[in-house]
């Protein structure tokens, strides 16, 4: 019966997670009033009060902000130039996330982040075809990806793509997002926590945390903008604005100013309001902020490891006229600790930007955002890097990839082998949680020589070749334990350099023989997945 | 810690939750640490002035009241109120005096160097210096006697509730029940609910938004014609009422969870006909306790019709003094000195010529109206930064009124907005001539008004954590 009405309110387009939200919902209020009705000669007066004012507290919530049908109705009756560009975005995402099944169909990519984003993903090209959602917020930055995570992991994306760019990872913080965050109780306090640790002074954090708890707990704050949005054409008036604050204007406008939908339009490249904001845009490069967005991106990225979720950085670009020594040393920055934790997180694939198509002035609206041609020459470039996303859940329980700096598979008696260059390393990926046992020959190049064999970045067991004899040995024994979801990183790292041989000249260190992760019981071995592309 | 602040919602879900579950000995305590906590969460320096205030006050009216000699009770009562108006004194008005006289020795051509201290106005000193005041007055009165329980007596000046910005409380008042055992009954807690959420509409939706079209006027912001001004004066007007009188009610709200009652501070200031009505109206604490220490022992009315118009001048210039340390506020008292002796003249005249025409409806409707203005020119001087803004707005309001303007349209759809909720309500509590009218209504439209004014309140509030204006007083 359940099934059947999830299965007709699906067919309506409310989603069946929903349809579950609102019996369970409908059953408690029914329970409560019908307990208060039944016990009102018992309970004291005053109870009996609490709960009536309660159960119309709860519905007036669901009739004015819980569901998608009012949404629609603000969204209908609202601008975005009224409501906000971030604001108009969380509403959007909002009434999308009532068409959410319980069991959503996988995407292949979401591309993540601000009006950026959307300007270049919104048109995906690739070949093969391969699906993508574009899950795009104004301005949206690192801390951003952290308060929206359980909403971007509930789309069920294969792999996730962030455009990211020196000028994101030096952006000051912009906590007046905060009280937009969709709702995660359970998470508040340690975001405040994490807010709290960041280095901002707590005069300029409290406040903004403080409206972050009244949001999370009460939607009726968290959605108070569609009410000020109503209301303001009333007050609108051409001169001044009563309304003091004032937020990062230009360049705030320049990002913005250009929605990602209307993006497709051709502008021209540089106009004169771009070039007088070109200089302050430059100055709004902080390079002390660089940890703090290093760091509510590292807890994004572990939280998609923990997650089974593959991110994708692609270096983002701004408009190269507002290139500069202090721009060119800031990327180089970014890019070295893009490097760094791309060694620290096995999920994490950095592609710079000299990899992908490369904007030109020309290819600009603004600072920022591209024309639709340029970018989908940029998507079908990246497309083809980045290859297919995989699909580890569809490899059985647990994969296994080969990370760039492996030579291709050669058959060898009994079975294959791959040569490293030096650098090899494989990823492990377990959809459900198992105990798995390393299996394999080792030959080394150099010999004598100590390998070691590291479990994400720590050395696990070493195996000491003493022979000089062009021979495999086999793999010491090594357990690895990973949870639903998780991901490991080992390595096979010899202390000798690598080198080359008289008939062949490719750069060798290590070769594994019928490398393999089997469970501890046997019953189930790591599928090969496709090599992880190389990018540099 | 302000009320609209989401410290202070912490602090008190602690302390109330303490509080109902000790017995009435300890409820003083955990008040008197909760109290010097909240003062302290500002500037715990400040806490020693406080706590020497207490002790002096306290000293001085236990050693008033166990002598008989005049000359020695005297001595003591000027040994307090000198310690207290010098703290006031040194605290709030040293560099405004410092910084006036080397001005107008500059205008006679004399340099004059003197220091000026970059002194931090303790908050709320201007509230507790007056509680500590009017109770060694009392005791040396003998109208009361002396409290001799020091924590109790710290209670008594800390009170959180009303301690930044009053109501000013007399010793009669609150003492009484400080030291006795208080009851919550559930009237109180009804009662307290409804103060607390029409305080904080009145502070959040009424003041903090329309603070926004009062700054843009009084920081001369675009087009400063007639409307504008005038659309700026009323919304200066509205705001710091529903700031001050917001504040007021959550303080009479909150302590009246904790079964102890505040006195009234506003009763519908805006609906009154004259400027003595208006202060019997308007923080009724500072002009009650200006009546009783300070217009009264300068004679009152007992010397004669000029004495008295004169000795009401005085109250009034030294009562706008007291709101701070700035010749706009000197401005202001005098304004407030000469309305009241215009009415008094004018209510002396009307009574000689025993006219009746003043008691139909209409002439109280434009009464009000009238008066409204009156008072509203006075909130252009309170608010004005200088004598030459208070000119130039001056001049504006006598100039043509265009309220067809952008700017204009979108002060006046504000003011409607914003203003329009608080008056109809207090309409009502006027026509019933009650401020708790709205809990006498029946349950269903109780609720429902109760209801709007909360969705009122976090839809359209204001919530940065804005100071009340009176904080700075």
């Amino acid at each position: 019966m359940v099934n059947l009405i999830a299965a007709y309110a699906a067919s309506l387009g409310i989603g069946t997670y929903y349809v579950r939200y609102y019996a369970v919902l409908a059953a408690v209020l029914i329970v409560a009033v019908t307990g208060a009705w039944t016990a009102r000669r018992v309970v004291p007066a005053w109870l009996t009060t609490t709960v009536s004012c309660l159960v119309c507290f709860v519905l007036v919530r669901v009739l004015l902000f819980g569901n998608p049908v009012t949404l629609r109705f603000y969204q209908r009756h609202l601008t975005p130039e009224a409501v906000g560009p971030r604001q108009w975005a969380v509403l959007d995402l909002d009434i999308l996330a009532y068409r959410r099944n319980l069991r959503p169909a996988p995407i292949e990519n979401l591309a993540v982040g601000s009006s950026q984003v959307g300007a270049i993903f919104s048109h995906w090209v690739s070949d093969p075809p391969q699906g993508i959602r574009v899950y795009s917020l104004a301005g949206m930055k690192a801390l951003d990806y952290v308060l929206y995570e359980d909403a971007i992991a509930s789309l069920s994306p294969r792999r996730i793509i962030l455009y990211l760019s020196a000028f994101d990872l030096t952006a000051g913080p912009e906590l007046y997002s905060l009280p937009l965050a969709p709702s995660r109780p359970t998470a508040l306090w340690s975001v405040v926590e994490r807010l709290r640790a960041s280095g901002l002074k707590p005069a300029d954090v409290d406040g903004p945390i403080h409206e972050f708890v009244a949001s999370q707990l009460f939607p009726e704050y968290r959605y108070a903008f569609l009410f000020k949005a109503f209301t303001k054409p009333l007050f609108q008036q051409s001169g001044p604005s009563p309304v003091a604050r004032v937020r990062r204007p230009s360049v705030e406008a320049s990002r913005v100013r250009v929605a990602w939908s209307s993006a497709g339009t051709q502008e021209p490249a540089v106009d004169e309001e771009t070039a007088r904001h070109v200089k302050e845009f430059v100055g709004y490069y902080y390079p002390e902020w660089l940890d703090y967005n290093f760091a509510f991106l590292k807890e994004f990225i572990r939280f998609c490891q923990q997650r089974g979720l593959d991110i994708v950085i692609a270096e983002g670009q701004v408009n190269p006229v507002v290139q500069s020594p202090k721009v060119d040393a800031l990327e180089a920055i970014v890019r070295a600790r893009m490097a760094e934790l791309e060694l620290q997180f096995s999920n994490l694939t950095f592609v710079p930007a000299s990899e992908t198509f490369r904007f030109g002035p020309s290819d600009y609206v603004d600072l920022t955002h591209v024309h639709r041609d340029a970018a989908m020459k940029y998507t079908a470039q990246l497309s083809s890097l980045l290859g297919p996303a995989t699909d580890p859940l569809s490899a059985g329980g647990c994969g296994l990839t080969f990370l760039p700096g492996w030579h291709g598979r050669e058959a060898t008696d009994g079975g294959w082998l791959r040569w490293s260059d030096g650098s090899g390393q494989v990823r492990v990926t377990a959809t459900s949680a198992v105990d798995l046992v390393l299996g394999g020959d080792l030959l080394s190049l150099a010999r004598p020589n100590v390998v070691d064999i590291t479990v994400d970045g720590r050395v696990e067991r070493s195996l000491t070749i003493e022979d000089t004899s062009w021979s495999f040995h086999a793999l010491p024994t090594l357990s690895l334990h990973l949870d639903a979801g998780q991901r490991a990183l080992v390595s096979f790292v010899g202390h000798a350099p690598p080198a080359r041989q008289s008939v062949d000249e490719r750069m060798l260190a290590v070769a594994l023989k019928n490398l393999s992760f089997r469970s501890t019981d046997g019953a189930t071995s790591c599928a090969l997945m496709p090599d992880a592309p190389r990018l540099r | 810690m302000v009320f609209n602040s989401f410290q202070f919602v912490v602090f008190f879900a602690i302390v109330y939750a303490l509080y109902r579950s000790v017995p009435h000995r300890q409820q003083n305590w955990l008040l008197l640490l909760a109290s010097y906590y909240f003062y302290g969460s500002w500037d715990w320096r400040f806490l020693a002035l406080l706590l020497a205030s207490t002790l002096i006050d306290y000293l001085c009216a236990l050693y008033i009241d166990s002598r008989d000699d005049p000359v020695q009770r005297k001595r003591a009562l000027i040994v307090s109120l000198g310690f207290n108006l010098s703290m006031l004194g040194f605290f709030k008005y040293f560099n405004f005096f410092a910084t006036s006289l080397q001005a107008l020795l500059r205008d006679f051509g004399l340099q004059a160097d003197y220091a000026t201290l970059h002194i931090v106005l303790p908050i709320g000193i201007s509230f507790y210096t007056f509680i500590t005041m009017s109770y060694v007055v009392d005791v040396y009165r003998r109208h009361i006697t002396p409290c001799r329980h020091l924590a109790d007596f710290a209670l008594f000046i800390s009170y959180f509730p009303h301690l930044v910005a009053g109501p000013i409380l007399r010793a009669e008042v609150l003492l009484p029940q400080i030291t006795q055992p208080r009851t919550i009954r559930a009237v109180h807690v009804r009662e307290a609910m409804w103060l607390i959420l029409w305080g904080f509409f009145k502070k959040v939706f009424v003041a903090d938004n329309l603070a926004k079209v009062a700054n843009a006027v009084f920081h001369g912001q675009g087009h400063q014609g007639g409307a504008e001004v005038l659309l700026g004066t009323y919304a200066f007007a509205f705001q710091i009422y529903g700031d001050f009188s917001g504040y007021s009610d959550i303080a009479r709200g909150v302590s009246l969870l904790m079964g102890i009652e505040l006195n009234v501070n506003f009763r519908f200031p805006y609906f009154v006909r004259s400027a003595t009505e208006f202060w019997r109206h308007w923080h009724i604490s500072l002009s009650t306790w200006l009546r009783d220490y300070l217009y009264i022992p300068l004679g009152g009315n007992r010397g004669g019709p000029r004495r008295t118009k004169i000795n009401l001048a005085l109250t009034m210039v030294l009562g706008g003094l007291w709101h701070g340390a700035a010749w706009t506020y000197v401005l202001w008292g005098c304004y407030q000195g000469a309305l009241l002796m215009a009415f008094r003249t004018g209510q002396e005249w009307l009574e000689r010529s025993k006219t009746t025409f003043l008691d139909s409806r209409w002439a109280h409707a434009m009464g009000i109206v009238l008066m409204f203005q009156l008072t509203c020119y006075g909130w252009l001087i309170f608010r004005a930064e200088s004598a030459e803004q208070i000119v130039r707005m001056t001049a504006s309001l006598a100039g043509g009124y265009d309220f067809t303007t952008p700017v204009a349209a979108s002060y006046l759809a504000r003011l409607v907005f914003f203003a329009a909720p608080l008056l109809l309500v207090h309409a009502f509590e006027a026509w019933r001539d009650d401020l708790m009218a709205v809990l006498t209504l029946p349950a269903p439209v109780r609720y429902s008004l109760c209801a709007l004014l909360f969705y009122a309140t976090v839809l359209w509030g204001e919530f940065g954590g804005a100071e009340f204006i009176y904080f700075r007083f």
